[in-house]
């Protein structure tokens, strides 16, 4: 009864300490990317390195953890740079669900986080593609391919590369797997 | 897939729906979230900071990628400059120019009955032993030898020699200058010639009967004997009467109302192609 009670109290300041670094971490990328990346525009497009950042949770910690960030992180996008009605909470959630089932397969490694990079940056330029067909209605395919998803996919490819290395970070002080609990 | 069917996914489902409905509901009637908004204004110092190093780092890395088309700017901008520099010295021409027709137009009111060619002053003197002007007005401008030229200020000297679209005049403090003149206070005639000596100072001599009534400061001026020049312009004044120990004739030394030690400055001229009373020519 008494041990129970100890690990319920660990378990407490684990998730304190997982919210409070997931927190900062998320909040600090989401910033950069909608003041820095968005200023800049590498390779011509914003990169989503939030995203980048969820399958580094995803990889590097849990599902649970990476749910509860994408929605957050997907709030917190669009409260900084989007006008609503914006979809982001759903569709991170939705990549959570995507990539999850993927990153289960493959081990956590920087190879596996840039092989899955690959079915992440797809995913994000076919939300803007989305995005654009709900906003814009009618453009021009071929020159948005060009222009706009292209540039973003490599954009979002080459700068979540060191993001993996910021989640491995935060994941270091909050022992990841298995401490995510509810 | 199991994750899917999860209490806890279905929690994080409904908590996006809700996050993604209310701020659109309230966009919709013009409320604002005041969530997002909050941390809107929380993010803005980091975002300012974001944007402050991405305009740094996007100014050290344009100097790099951007450096043909700033060399190019660079060149656009020195052209501009020299462009500018082209149309201020313009300016300073036509400023110029203006002044002088202004000075013109002032010479045309005081002499109706002149009739006037303006010229330009192409060369000066090649030594400095002559007052010898060039000007840019010749035989197919209507200039004939012995007309008259004058400025603003007074009467300037005589046509000298006329070529084709060229004309040299001669000031009157050169000695082969003659001019009939009087004085506007007594009336006293005289004949003012330029003289070897006062001819480097910019001056003339002015004789006349040695009874005559002369003061220092009495202005003098054309008196219209002679074929050369018109009847009352301005030549000059008397600046001292000395005695010519020679002759032991009175002379006055004129003081030429045009500066002839600053013909440099002289830009125009007008040559009185004829005018009312002429005799010769």
């Amino acid at each position: 009864m008494y041990g129970n009670k100890r690990v319920d109290a660990a378990d407490k300041r684990m998730l304190v300490r997982r919210i409070l670094v997931y927190g900062a971490a998320f909040f600090l990328l989401c910033t950069l990317q909608c003041s820095f990346f968005s200023r800049l525009k590498p390779f011509g497009a914003v990169p989503d390195i939030t995203l980048g950042a969820m399958c580094g949770i995803l990889m590097l910690d849990n599902k649970r953890a990476a749910a509860v960030c994408a929605v957050c992180a997907g709030y917190f996008i669009d409260a900084l740079g989007a006008v609503p009605p914006s979809f982001s909470p759903l569709f991170y959630l939705l990549c959570v669900v995507i990539l999850g089932a993927i990153s289960d397969k493959i081990m956590p490694s920087f190879l596996s986080y840039a092989v899955l990079l690959v079915p992440t940056v797809i995913l994000r330029v076919a939300f803007t593609f989305v995005n654009m067909w709900i906003y814009m209605k009618a453009f021009p395919a071929i020159s948005v391919l060009w222009t706009v998803l292209l540039p973003e996919m490599l954009s979002t490819f080459v700068f979540c590369l060191p993001v993996y290395f910021v989640i491995k970070l935060c994941v270091l002080p909050i022992e990841a797997k298995g401490h995510f609990k509810f | 897939m199991k994750f899917v069917k999860t209490k806890f996914f279905i929690v994080c489902l409904c908590v996006a729906v809700v996050l993604v409905l209310v701020p659109a509901v309230l966009a919709a009637f013009g409320q604002v979230d005041i969530l997002r908004s909050g941390l809107k204004t929380v993010a803005k110092p980091f975002e300012w900071c974001g944007s402050k190093i991405a305009d740094a780092v996007d100014g050290f890395v344009s100097v790099f990628a951007d450096y043909d088309e700033l060399q190019k700017e660079n060149e656009e901008l020195r052209a501009a400059i020299e462009s500018m520099e082209n149309e201020k010295l313009d300016n300073e021409v036509l400023k110029e120019e203006n002044a002088w027709l202004r000075e013109y137009l002032d010479i045309r009111n005081k002499n109706p009955d002149f009739v006037l060619l303006d010229g330009r002053i192409i060369s000066h003197e090649a030594g400095n032993y002559s007052t010898v002007l060039t000007v840019n007005r010749g035989t197919v401008h209507g200039v004939r030898k012995n007309m008259p030229v004058i400025t603003e200020d007074g009467v300037l000297g005589y046509v000298s020699e006329v070529g084709l679209d060229w004309c040299k005049i001669t000031g009157i403090v050169e000695s082969s200058s003659s001019v009939g003149v009087y004085t506007d206070r007594t009336g006293v005639i005289g004949t003012v010639e330029g003289d070897p000596t006062l001819r480097a100072e910019g001056k003339c001599l002015m004789s006349y009967e040695s009874t005559a009534d002369i003061k220092v400061g009495d202005r003098v001026y054309t008196s219209g004997t002679g074929s050369i020049y018109p009847d009352g312009l301005l030549l000059g004044r008397i600046e001292s009467i000395e005695a010519d120990e020679a002759t032991r004739r009175i002379m006055a030394v004129v003081e030429p109302e045009v500066d002839f030690l600053a013909l440099e400055e002289l830009d125009g001229v007008m040559i009185v192609l004829g005018y009312v009373g002429q005799t010769g020519g």
